[in-house]
């Protein structure tokens, strides 16, 4: 476990010595500034319109921070020849995707909380209400969700050769799953058999991001997503984090690491 | 039993694992995330936050309505006299459309 931390450790320190943080944090930012300085005909549901494109802006700088620091991780250690001292150490190659995932998840992480805590302050010295609990469950379900998307990265680092094209590839997964997730469902039920049982099958075997999708909690402060129901979806990112990760590992220990 | 034969037997219990969350979790999904099931790109990712931008991309479109032509307030607006764009479809002006003229 201590291989682990310390490997995590590592790729935490790199989030902040890199800039991709902090020009998307200033970026997210000043548009919200901007926006919250604008006053629309006194409509007093502004406030609302802002927390939407804020939280659009929070999804997409999460998105683009997770999928990139963790695309180069694998490859930058084999451009490097690092991974040969690394793999020297007493660390197997499994501990080393643990390592590097956990790593990017907390680095995610911390990333989230920044974001948060500017947005919610944004927000409620404008609407004067905090519903701390809302934006517990929103940032821990988005959190939840990078999980996923970062173990996904990592199978695509292992798999495609170059880490712009893994990014590219589950940048096009992962906004398709979000935008059209939701309706393989319908869309199979309008095909004929057997393709329809292939599509349903295909819909239960995708990850469903979009469900870790609760910003209406925030924006209108609707009732809590039921606690059971949060750890049922935390379960299933746990579960699916795990086959990917494995796969990632079955993949990754039979590989040969010279470029 | 091999260790092949053994990865795919983990590999495919995880898979079984994540298929039967996924059918379990489903329908409880559909009542604290669907609220944003509308068949609209534009509405999923931005909400009622499209209510921003809407004034600006009317103002743009009436603009590229009239080629370009849109006088502000500076300008001398006697010899622009055509109706806007809502008009030029044969509606009648409301209360939005004043907005928008006061506004340019």
């Amino acid at each position: 476990m201590n291989t682990i931390l310390a490997l995590s450790g590592v790729v935490i320190k790199e989030l902040y010595r890199r800039k991709d943080f902090y020009v998307l944090f200033v970026l997210t930012a000043v548009i919200t500034l901007l926006l919250g300085s604008v006053s629309f005909f006194n409509d007093a549901k502004i406030v609302r319109y802002l927390k939407e494109v804020v939280l659009l802006l929070i999804w997409v700088a999460a998105l683009v921070i997770a999928i990139t620091t963790t695309a180069r991780q694998i490859p930058a250690e084999r451009e490097n020849r690092t991974i040969f001292p690394l793999l020297a150490k007493p660390v197997s190659r499994g501990q080393v995707i643990v390592g590097k995932f956990l790593g990017c998840w907390l680095a995610c992480g911390l990333a989230l909380l920044v974001f948060y805590l500017f947005f919610g302050i944004v927000s409620g010295s404008r609407e004067h209400s905090w519903p701390v609990l809302n934006y517990f469950q929103g940032l821990w379900l988005q959190w939840v969700m990078l999980g996923v998307v970062i173990s996904l990265v990592l199978l695509g680092s292992v798999v495609f050769t170059a880490p712009s094209s893994n990014a590219t590839i589950i940048f096009i997964i992962v906004i398709g799953i979000l935008l059209m997730g939701r309706y393989l469902n319908q869309v199979a039920l309008q095909q004929p058999e057997p393709r329809r049982t292939i599509l349903y099958a295909i819909y239960f075997l995708i990850p469903h991001l979009e469900w870790y999708d609760v910003r209406d909690l925030i924006i209108y402060e609707h009732n809590l997503v039921p606690w059971v129901d949060c750890g049922l979806a935390t379960l299933y990112a746990a579960v699916y984090v795990a086959l990917v990760l494995f796969a990632t590992w079955v993949v990754f220990r039979r590989k040969p690491l010279s470029v | 039993m091999t260790q092949r034969t053994s990865t795919v037997l983990t590999l495919l219990l995880l898979a079984a694992a994540c298929l039967s969350l996924s059918t379990i979790l489903q329908p409880r999904a559909e009542a604290w995330s669907g609220r944003r099931d509308s068949g609209n790109v534009l509405k999923v990712l931005l909400g009622d936050g499209r209510r921003l931008f809407a004034n600006h991309f009317f103002v743009k479109a009436d603009a590229y309505f009239h080629s370009g032509f849109y006088p502000t307030v500076y300008d001398n607006r006697e010899a622009f006299q055509t109706p806007h764009m809502a008009e030029d479809a044969g509606a009648e002006t409301t209360a939005a459309d004043q907005v928008i003229e006061v506004a340019v």
